[in-house]
């Protein structure tokens, strides 16, 4: 085994023992470092024109330098959207669509709009299911930061008069997206899920993608609201909140949500101000950082604001709300047969391996580099997938034993996969892991092979090359 | 001859099938109205129902009654206390358990000063109509203050102390066992012959040879091939050949399905409505034991990370279990007496307490969670876990001398290893520890917490394919054998249980074969 230098500036135990157990020595930025665990922003300014910095042969970084095209909500509607007329140009059978202008194939992501931009279109949409809600998000943020959910057009009218910046798509900084909410996602024991899966991407052109087997559900934890308290004016108003901790295991939380005269709110960022452990009086004076806070990351003044009081169950250190996507498949099994399940997963994955094909076009492959995506999709009813969300730094931190030992493995298994037999990052290798490599991953897609598979086949050969799926 | 069919008629014509089957049998005849006219009336009839799928219907209906009835096997007139325990000391052991069971639960009841059942104030079931999600919430601070009623460990305690005062202790046969019982307990050569399929290691069990070609038609893989046969065994609706499927594994799109055949569960019209009857007695009526499940529910399977996703659920279904009756009635040819209660109005009328004749202990809802994965209808759902409970898992709690009872169990367990794992036997009995007592938890849980639910569907499967309990005991017998390295290693009661303590790498079907294997070699 090599010993390698590397750098990390993600202080996360589960990425430091991954490379410490390799007997690899930590060295700083500046230094000759041969892997690099990076945060998204070090990557950024580290491939930036300015930097000037230029990797050497035997250099890895975890993040490609556009991935935002992947990761930006707005940027990845785009791409795909692209994509999808490009077939549909072409003649591809991919890109049929149905009567109602669906795409038959690709429709794997909610109607989505970008505002302003789009706003003509989201009219007309609107029209057509005047019963529809959707969910406006800003495009660069993240954490759930500035989420609405709309239902009436008027919401959307009222807030593109009232907001501060014109209404400009130059001059515009925040772009807005606006998708159609699902609501009618698939409940198990009553509860709604999404799915966290864990991408590997060593190299977009040609594409190479694998898929981690340990994908899992996230179950919603949250039960219900106690109570809403309304402020008129946060800056005039200082009156004191009392609020009382609700039974055993609460974590009472108050969640700070802004309407600009939108709807209902809702936000995931919640703002943990106190452990509350009994009665307790709130002090306006005391909230008041927090909201001066929240207003300069939204960038928006709010018209009012509302304080929601939020119980919270407490987080279980056992199972911390997430279940095994083994245990979905034999649930679905069980429950709904094996036709629709296994056409379920076999949806995921198409879905996975289109999204990234949509981005490949304008990614830049550089080979220094590799990438692993938590992507978040939700299953409806009809257990068909749809793709929420893609995130290029996923949470490394883990709330439970299982858990840490699964995020362990995806780490280890990272390392194992992007790096040559021998151990030592080459620019120059084909990126083509030997099997026992893999372990818990699974090889979606790989172009090249393909590719080869595909000229072997037309001369004639027999070829003993990893098939594609 | 004539009486015991009479006395069949009698209980299958309270059996649930049995409109059914009639119904179809009146219209098979009416649809051959040329048989009123023949001489041989009889044997015509005879001969029309035995080429019809009436057959099969009328085997099913026949063996469901026969199989929950044992009290059938008996001459008529046999006190009922005798059929369900010959043995007297066994049963005066029960009662005793019993007595302190309920004592324990009057005590709760008095020292939180709660009512065993108590009707719902008006207010409080609005609210569970409309908010069902908040109810299920309600006054969690009470519940941290339900202990549950027992645990294994505590009926481990009381079986071992059980004694049969014809029989002295001393004998050397039982010396180093905790179960100092006479009871007949089958060796390695009678159960290979009842268990002939797991030990044939020719036969392609589904769970260890799903993608190997099958034998006789190797274009298919095992997997496909047990879907077709299972796919039309579903068709026929035959529990008999069901049972024989399933000794070699059921796929689990098609376990919904065929174990509901195999325990003769078929809703229609009349349980959808006693379902909504159950459903509005839950809202009338808070019983103590409700606290009891949920407090359960809370520890056991709410901390499980396989089965917290099902926590409502469970909790629902199991309200609903404990104010239907007809659990009593299955339970009846069987040891246990339900506890009596009298309600506040009308002392002279005992009922019992509660209503299904059950007192949950922890751990109890772990027999239904499993069954979450094969099974989301209610009604179905219900069902099932009732038959599977009163034929199977009551007999895992009460002492019996039942060959699948607890009692026979572990006595099996314990021969198992004395015979064939001397070594280690001897070493457990050098540093003083009982190996039953390490392996009694998955005995009384049926394992269910302590495998994967895929492996524990399987063994689940096995119970119901061969209409016994025993592969428990074997399977627990051969984690033993399979660990046995580490466990001669060990040297304390701490330490071996450390050693078992996670069987989350257990594969049921190839542990069981190859340890069995290894036994008969």
């Amino acid at each position: 085994m090599a010993r390698l230098a590397y750098c990390t500036d993600v202080d996360r135990s589960v990425v430091l023992s991954s490379l410490e157990r390799r007997g690899w020595t930590a060295v700083g930025p500046e230094d000759d470092w041969n892997f690099y665990w990076a945060s998204t922003n070090t990557t950024r300014s580290l491939f930036s024109v300015d930097s000037g910095y230029r990797m050497g042969d035997h250099q890895m970084i975890n993040h490609f330098p556009t991935h935002y095209e992947i990761t930006r909500k707005d940027l990845m509607v785009k791409n795909v959207k692209r994509y999808r007329k490009e077939l549909e140009r072409d003649g591809n059978p991919l890109g049929e669509r149905n009567e109602q202008g669906r795409y038959v194939h690709l429709d794997f992501i909610p109607v989505t709009f970008m505002l302003p931009a789009d706003y003509n279109l989201l009219v007309e949409e609107f029209r057509k299911s005047p019963n529809s809600t959707w969910i406006l998000k800003p495009a660069g943020k993240s954490q759930g930061v500035g989420i609405f959910l709309v239902n009436r057009l008027a919401q959307i009218k009222k807030w593109s008069r009232d907001s501060k910046t014109p209404f400009n798509p130059a001059l515009v900084k925040d772009t807005y997206v606006i998708s159609r909410y699902i609501d009618n996602p698939l409940l198990i024991g009553g509860k709604k899920f999404d799915l966290r899966i864990y991408v590997l991407v060593t190299s977009f052109r040609p594409l190479k993608v694998y898929l981690f087997k340990m994908g899992f559900c996230r179950f919603c934890t949250i039960k219900y609201d106690l109570n809403t308290q309304e402020l008129d004016n946060m800056f005039v108003h200082l009156t004191n909140v009392s609020i009382q901790k609700r039974g055993v295991g609460m974590n009472t939380s108050v969640a700070l949500c802004f309407a600009m005269g939108v709807g209902k709110c809702l936000t995931k960022h919640f703002v943990q101000l106190f452990g509350l452990k009994t009665e307790v009086v709130i002090q306006m004076a005391d909230l008041l950082p927090s909201i001066q806070n929240a207003v300069r990351l939204t960038r928006t003044m709010p018209l009012h604001i509302s304080l929601h009081l939020h119980s919270q169950a407490e987080y279980n250190s056992i199972h911390g709300g997430k279940w095994s996507m083994e245990n979905l498949q034999l649930f679905l099994e069980g429950t709904r047969g094996r036709k629709v399940t296994d056409k379920l997963f076999s949806d995921i994955n198409w879905l996975l391996v289109h999204s990234l094909k949509a981005v490949a076009p304008v990614m830049v492959s550089d080979r220094h580099c590799f990438e692993c995506y938590g992507y978040d999709i939700i299953v409806d009813q009809n257990l068909k997938p749809w793709l929420i969300e893609v995130n290029a730094s996923p949470s490394l931190s883990s709330t439970t034993a299982n858990d840490r030992i699964m995020k362990q493995a995806l780490i280890d298994n990272i390392i194992k996969v992007v790096l040559p037999p021998d151990g030592i990052p080459d620019v120059h290798w084909n990126k083509v892991p030997p099997s026992e490599n893999l372990t818990d991953f699974e090889l979606l897609l790989d172009e090249e092979i393909a590719a080869q598979l595909e000229n072997a086949r037309d001369r004639g050969q027999a070829s003993n090359l990893p098939r594609w799926r | 001859m004539n009486r015991d069919v009479t006395r069949l008629m009698e209980h299958m014509r309270k059996e649930d099938g049995y409109a059914s089957v009639m119904q179809s049998l009146e219209r098979l005849v009416a649809s051959h109205p040329e048989l009123c006219d023949a001489d041989d009336y009889r044997e015509q009839l005879l001969a029309l129902v035995r080429s019809s799928r009436c057959q099969r219907r009328l085997q099913n209906l026949v063996q469901q009654t026969v199989l929950s009835r044992p009290d059938l096997l008996y001459p008529p007139g046999y006190p009922l206390e005798a059929i369900q325990e010959p043995l007297d000391y066994m049963r005066r052991a029960q009662r005793a358990w019993e007595r302190r069971l309920y004592k324990s639960l009057n005590a709760m009841s008095a020292e939180l000063g709660m009512p065993l059942a108590r009707l719902r104030p008006p207010a409080q079931q609005q609210k569970m109509v409309e908010r069902p999600e908040e109810a299920s919430q309600d006054e969690p601070v009470e519940l941290e203050r339900f202990r549950p009623v027992y645990a294994p460990k505590d009926f481990l305690e009381v079986l071992t102390r059980v004694e049969n005062p014809n029989y002295a202790a001393s004998s050397s046969d039982f010396l180093y066992g905790m179960v100092r019982l006479p009871l007949p307990v089958p060796d390695l050569a009678e159960l290979q012959q009842q268990f002939e399929e797991l030990g044939s290691s020719r036969l392609q069990h589904l769970s260890m040879s799903a993608d190997l070609p099958a034998a006789g038609k190797p274009h298919l893989s095992v997997g496909q091939y047990r879907e077709m046969l299972g796919a039309r065994l579903l068709e026929l609706d035959d529990a008999p050949a069901a049972r024989e499927f399933a000794k070699l594994g059921v796929p689990q799109s098609q376990r919904g399905e065929l174990w509901c055949q195999m325990l003769g569960v078929r809703p229609d019209a009349r349980h959808t409505a006693k379902l909504e009857e159950l459903n509005r007695a839950v809202l009338q009526h808070q019983l103590l034991a409700d606290r009891l499940v949920a407090r359960d529910v809370q520890l056991t399977a709410g901390n499980d990370d396989q089965y917290f996703v099902f926590s409502e659920l469970l909790r629902a279904t199991l309200l609903r279990f404990l104010r239907h009756t007809a659990p009593l009635e299955a339970l009846t040819p069987l040891p246990g007496r339900p506890a009596r209660a009298t309600a506040a109005g009308a002392p002279d009328t005992p009922l019992a307490y509660p209503p299904c004749g059950v007192v949950p202990f922890h751990g109890f809802s772990m027999y239904l969670a499993p069954l979450c994965f094969v099974l989301s209808e209610p009604t179905r759902l219900l069902m099932a876990f009732e038959r599977l409970y009163s034929r199977y898992f009551v007999l895992l709690h009460t002492l019996s001398s039942r060959p699948d009872g607890i009692v026979s169990l572990s006595l099996l367990l314990e021969r198992l290893l004395r015979e064939h794992e001397l070594t280690l036997w001897l070493h457990c009995r050098r540093c003083r520890v009982q190996p039953l007592r390490l392996v009694f938890r998955w005995l009384v849980r049926a394992f269910s917490g302590y495998l994967r639910v895929s492996q524990l569907l399987s063994l689940w499967e096995l119970v119901l394919a061969y209409d016994s309990l025993r592969p428990l005991a074997l399977l627990a017998a051969a984690v033993l054998a399979y660990r046995r390295a580490s466990l001669l290693a060990a040297t304390s009661q701490q330490t071996m249980e450390a050693v078992l303590a996670d069987l989350s790498s257990i594969r049921v079907l190839p542990l069981l074969r190859a340890v069995l294997g290894r036994w008969t070699a």
